[in-house]
């Protein structure tokens, strides 16, 4: 075979060959454990780091860290860093409004330097520096809304085109839409992702569905999570992000969640703390959210990053970093 | 596939899921197969991808999607199995075959086991583009958005990949050797 297309006739021949039939045990084993796997409507992973291989907790970890990292970090005042703010002082956002995202250039091994196409999620493991561009709202990526879509849940196939942008330094890793680092864990784990805000929980330690219903806008959101009885968050305040207005505050989780229902049929799944669905789920006891609720066009958008008081300076100042570059693109 | 039949599975319809699943796992697992090039870890991820798909299925929000949607939580479970392969493969040693005469075309043995031993030399981020694009036909921007990542990756991966499987057939001018596990 001396052409490309020899080459390509006989891999397809090749390929052509082989089992193809599923045998029925292993339908039947998949169809017996469906009723001790619940559905899963969340966004954020429930799974603990933990339970999982390295690669894929450095991968979730590092995407949710970063995640929350780059929307925190921009949106945080420069001073006080992510998770400065307490029940005191909120931290204001720093980023300033943007102009449209330049052409996203990746890194080589991640992406093509010429590719202009946004990902809908992060190529899985250690990510190389350089600037991506996420379009993590698609209808082949996570959903953001329950399925039926809650009430008030305003998100449309038009909501698909929003992008971010943002320049992730080194030794950051990536699972889906999220960015992680140090395996998003307690004491020192970090991480970032991008949601939708949605219905509360009104306990958020019980595995129960949503139940506090909210509006489609930012102040519907915000409101009602500030409001909760259970949930302890810093006062919203007004805040500009990548050139789109909106409300920032803190979500702290408690020291212990222990108590915390696990996710039904999946004991191994531990304590499970969510404020609200599809969203976010602690990924350990005294982990805090840094929120920024944002109006994109009519379209709302939470751009989500944790840490914990071990989280270090490094690692913050990674986040600001992080959020400082994003650019969001409607 | 029926999105009325998604339309139910999401909402936790079991029976709806199980026609779902069998519409799907011959296909799933043809793909598994082809990338991993093991029955027993195929099935292993095939299983897995069908539950993910279950636990999953309320976050897809457009069900004309279902198809490349579950191709990606395949290629994911291939992942995790092609991980776990690599604590176990056998190792190989090369020895000189009984019969060095090498047929022409896919009709050769030494071609089928030159084409094994090149794609399982591909990791599986190169195996999943090749599965998908040649063995599913689906076009590079559609491989791209199973992968999750940009079409120009996605040829990139599919040049160094196929330059791979010619040089493993291309070996075939070389004095055969015969590969046997230890």
């Amino acid at each position: 075979m001396s052409t490309d297309r020899d080459v390509t006739r006989i891999v397809r021949s090749w390929l052509e060959e082989g089992r193809t039939a599923l045998p029925d045990r292993v339908l039947d084993t998949v169809l017996d454990q469906l009723p001790t796997i619940p559905q899963r409507r969340a966004w954020w992973p429930v799974r603990r780091l933990n339970e999982m291989n390295n690669a894929l907790k450095f991968a979730i970890a590092a995407a949710a860290l970063l995640v929350v990292a780059v929307v925190g970090i921009s949106l945080l005042p420069r001073q006080g860093g992510i998770g400065s703010s307490g029940s005191g002082e909120t931290p204001r956002p720093s980023a300033s409004p943007s102009a449209a995202p330049s052409q996203a250039v990746a890194p080589s091994s991640i992406a093509s330097p010429s590719a202009s196409k946004a990902l809908t999620e992060f190529p899985e493991g250690p990510l190389q520096a350089g600037t991506y561009v996420l379009a993590p709202f698609t209808a082949a990526g996570e959903g953001m809304c329950h399925t039926p879509p809650q009430s008030g849940c305003t998100e449309t196939t038009a909501d698909d085109t929003i992008r971010f942008t943002m320049t992730v330094p080194d030794g950051w890793d990536a699972l889906g839409p999220w960015l992680l680092r140090e395996d998003n864990q307690p004491p020192s784990g970090a991480g970032l992702s991008f949601n939708r805000g949605a219905w509360l929980l009104s306990n958020p330690c019980k595995y129960i569905a949503t139940d506090v219903p909210v509006g489609p806008t930012v102040a519907d959101f915000v409101d009602a999570v500030a409001q909760h009885p259970l949930l302890d968050t810093t006062t919203p305040i007004d805040i500009t992000l990548a050139g789109y207005s909106g409300k920032y505050f803190d979500l702290q989780v408690p020291a212990d969640i222990s108590k915390c229902e696990p996710e039904p049929g999946n004991p191994s799944s531990g304590a499970i703390y969510r404020p609200w669905e599809p969203g976010i789920y602690a990924q350990g006891p005294g982990q805090r959210w840094h929120l920024w609720v944002l109006d994109v066009d009519g379209v709302r958008v939470v751009v989500q990053s944790m840490d914990y008081a071990g989280t270090s300076a490094t690692r913050r100042a990674e986040l600001q970093a992080i959020v400082d570059s994003l650019k969001i693109e409607g | 596939m029926d999105a009325e039949l998604i339309g139910r599975a999401q909402n936790g319809d079991e029976e709806a899921f199980a026609s779902l699943a069998v519409a799907a796992g011959d296909r799933l697992h043809a793909v598994a197969h082809r990338i991993l090039r093991d029955t027993d870890l195929a099935e292993d991820a095939t299983q897995q991808a069908l539950l993910t798909i279950w636990r999953d299925l309320p976050q897809l929000r457009d069900p004309t999607r279902f198809d490349a949607w579950s191709y990606r939580l395949l290629v994911r479970a291939c992942y995790a199995e092609g991980r776990r392969t690599r604590r176990w493969a056998p190792n190989v040693t090369l020895l000189p075959a009984d019969d060095p005469e090498v047929a022409e075309g896919l009709s050769s043995v030494v071609d089928r086991d030159q084409l094994e031993r090149g794609f399982r030399r591909l990791s599986i981020d190169h195996r999943a583009v090749v599965v998908l694009h040649h063995y599913l036909d689906l076009p590079l921007d559609e491989v791209a958005e199973v992968l999750g990542v940009p079409v120009g990756t996605v040829r990139s991966r599919l040049h160094h990949a196929m330059r791979g499987l010619r040089a493993a057939l291309e070996a075939d001018a070389r004095p055969a050797t015969r590969e046997v596990a230890q």
